[in-house]
């Protein structure tokens, strides 16, 4: 019985952990790399390139984003394991869905292109290493060759 | 992809993949301050990640040589949370047999 409560309560702190960080993967993105045409790296960079440079109709970075991570992540999927598959798709997910939300409700701030490489740069490797302590990734890239 | 680069570590693919999509970035934009500032933003990230997941579980050792070993073990296992190792030790001058205490938490 108690090992069933305290595998409820790792289950329970990996999804905060995956949510916070997917959460302010997405803000980081909307607020400071997207409007400073800075690339993550990733998909999510790639992501924004091609809309940047395509400007597609129906095609949003949230969507692109799961439209490559997802196929990728199925590839890893026997590599990486049920567990870490689930985490990375609940992720993958959630942080394309907030990637869009955010850059539809909130305003695209001037910042200067350094202080946005900066804090952006901090607030990324922050909100990924919050997805890995939730035993997930974001970037299927990673995880398919791991 | 590990088969074709198999000697090749994945930290140096993935920095080569970045790398080149920092490249792009800057030719998709026309301006090559981005390219420098995407390369900015992975190394700051790239340390920002290693504090995050690794900097929590950081842990001291410590190696006590001393004539009162018995002592301060006793007083580390009551007193302290941390667990006490004992290895047989030799100086190296006059060949003397001592004790020292490992101790790491």
């Amino acid at each position: 019985m108690k090992a069933l409560n305290q595998q409820k309560t790792e289950l329970f702190r990996n999804i905060l952990f995956i949510t916070l960080g997917s959460l302010l993967y997405a803000l980081n993105f909307d607020l400071f790399l997207e409007p400073g045409g800075i690339s993550s790296g990733g998909v999510s960079g790639i992501a924004m390139i091609i809309v940047y440079a395509a400007h597609p109709k129906f095609l949003t970075v949230g969507i692109l984003n799961a439209m490559i991570n997802i196929p990728l992540f199925l590839c890893g999927l026997k590599k990486i394991g049920r567990h870490f598959f689930f985490g990375s798709l609940y992720s993958t997910v959630l942080t394309s869905v907030f990637l869009d939300l955010f850059a539809r409700i909130l305003p695209v701030p001037a910042v200067e292109p350094l202080v946005a490489a900066l804090f952006g740069g901090v607030f990324m490797g922050v909100s990924l290493g919050l997805v890995f302590l939730g035993n997930a990734s974001t970037a299927a890239s990673t995880s398919s060759r791991a | 992809m590990k088969l074709k680069f198999r000697n090749f570590p994945i930290g140096k693919i993935i920095l080569c993949m970045d790398l080149t999509i920092a490249v792009i970035t800057g030719v998709v934009y026309r301006d090559f301050n981005n390219t420098l500032y995407s390369v900015i933003a992975m190394v700051v990230s790239s340390m920002a990640l290693d504090r995050v997941v690794y900097g929590m579980d950081y842990s001291k050792v410590a190696l006590i040589i001393t004539e009162k070993y018995e002592a301060i073990a006793t007083a580390i296992d009551s007193q302290l949370d941390r667990g006490v190792t004992l290895l047989k030790g030799q100086g190296y001058y006059k060949r003397q047999d001592k004790m020292v205490l490992l101790s790491a938490p």
